[in-house]
């Protein structure tokens, strides 16, 4: 059982992996269109109305805005499709990507995208495993049988079993979120920044951030906002302290604490691993901490990310970016004390520079 | 003779961890005085890609990954240890163990 979970977190985690450089191109095409229109003082671009407007400009970025959504659109046939890929190769593919229009189309949401993928895929990996012809007519199977019946078996399946309480779960949610305010939304937040803050880029991480972007095709962007604000956090948070405290660091570390600063202001949380993987015991629990205050500070006054970027470059398209940018800053400022202080006097004692050649002679590789 | 073993790091964004992993079982492995040649399935595509005749000359076969490995097929006759990709980053010298012992347990 355990064996069969942790092959399903690979194949989700495959399919996530294919999925997000769609999200992004997409998220980031509308947001330009967005901001674009701000310019012009139009807050709602996407209206058909302005695909006839007299300025040649607005057109454009009514256009723009509508390609941002073509890329978005395929987010879930991708995931669908990867992930069923993940599990069968190749003959996964067909199935996955009608499975993820499907999805698409009945609105099941992110984790009906998930569950097409684990099914199209399961489904051919059975037919490929199961069906055996005699010898003469073995090739019908994967350019025949597995399309076919695997695409339809999972679209039935789809549509019949899992669409209308996938659907429903997927509403639910959607409700549920935009339904929260004060307290429980910032409860909200906090439990996002803190999965956020946990792995810096691992499962836990990739689970609740492309959740988070998820919901921003239905218009639910508290999630995306704690997620985007705590993305950031554990490694500005992490290279401050390295110029805070620079006697309680090495070299490498000190090294490391400035490409985290760097990381971290253009979005990516893996800045902070080196200092995760020193000391866990004493990272982790303040970049989960800082994490969870940003997020709940962000959300909670009002701050309001519409686009899947956390780097310095999307701060200002965020509503309310003063008290964004005064939340990342509280956040990476605890992150910063909490982990100073948390450390030994002598932790910068310097190790042995790790500049090692570790390449070998082919020769002695083919003896 | 020296030990040979090759592996292939693989993780969802494939920015940090494949190449950090990559890192961890190369030094661990010159450390034990092994060979090893890593994979890196990243962001950017394959690196150090592992051709045929490694596939052939290397006793077992690492994969520290969180994704699907590609073109696995390459690997289909040899013992695999199959891994997360945060395991050697956090303890090498076990992943590294826990492979050899695999062809030295037959």
């Amino acid at each position: 059982m355990k064996k069969v979970l942790s092959d399903v977190k690979n194949h989700v985690l495959t399919g996530i992996s294919y999925m997000i450089p769609l999200v992004i191109a997409g998220a980031v095409i509308m947001a330009i269109s967005r901001v674009g229109g701000s310019f012009y003082g139009i807050t709602d671009i996407w209206d058909e109305k302005y695909a006839e407007s007299a300025n040649a400009l607005i057109r454009l970025l009514h256009s723009i805005d509508g390609f941002g959504g073509t890329a978005l659109g395929l987010m879930f046939p991708v995931i669908s499709a990867f992930i069923a890929y993940s599990v069968v190769d190749k003959l996964g593919i067909a199935p996955g990507l009608v499975g993820g229009m499907l999805i698409k189309d009945i609105n099941a949401g992110f984790l009906g995208a998930i569950a097409s993928g684990l099914i199209a895929g399961y489904i051919c990996l059975w037919i490929k495993n199961h069906v055996k012809l005699p010898k003469s007519m073995s090739s019908v199977v994967p350019v025949f049988l597995v399309p076919v019946i695997g695409t339809l078996a999972t679209v039935l399946i789809i549509n019949y079993i899992i669409g209308i309480p996938f659907a429903s779960l997927n509403v639910g949610l959607e409700t549920w979120l935009n339904g929260l305010s004060g307290g429980n939304q910032i409860i909200m937040a906090a439990i996002v920044g803190a999965m956020v803050g946990f792995d810096l880029g691992g499962p836990v991480n990739k689970a609740a951030v492309t959740t988070a972007m998820a919901l921003l095709t239905s218009q639910v962007y508290a999630p995306n906002t704690a997620a985007q604000v705590a993305i950031i956090i554990p490694p500005i948070g992490l290279g401050l302290a390295t110029v805070f405290a620079k006697h309680k660091y090495n070299t490498e570390l000190r090294e490391a604490g400035k490409s985290a600063i760097i990381m971290g202001l253009v979005g990516v949380s893996e800045g902070a691993i080196p200092f995760a993987v020193e000391s866990p015991l004493k990272v982790i629990p303040s970049t989960v901490i800082g994490s969870a205050i940003g997020s709940a500070i962000a959300v909670g006054l009002g701050a309001v990310n519409q686009a899947p970027i956390s780097g310095f470059y999307g701060w200002f398209t965020v509503e309310k970016w003063p008290v964004y940018v005064l939340s990342i800053s509280i956040g990476a400022l605890f992150v910063a004390i909490s982990s100073m202080l948390l450390r030994n006097k002598d932790a910068g004692k310097e190790v042995e520079a790790d500049e090692v050649d570790y390449s070998f002679d082919e020769a002695e590789w083919e003896s | 003779m020296k030990r040979k073993i090759i592996a292939v790091t693989a993780c969802a964004t494939g920015i940090a961890h494949t190449f950090m992993a990559a890192q961890a079982l190369k030094k661990e492995a010159q450390k034990k005085g092994y060979l090893i040649k890593v994979e890196t399935q990243g962001a950017t595509g394959v690196e150090n890609e592992l051709t045929e005749k490694d596939c052939q000359i290397a006793e077992v076969v690492i994969f520290a990954v969180d994704t699907k490995v590609r073109n696995e097929e390459r690997f289909s006759n040899k013992k695999v240890l199959k891994v997360p990709v945060a395991a050697p980053i956090k303890n090498a010298e076990k992943v590294i163990e826990e492979a050899l012992a695999l062809v030295d347990n037959d």
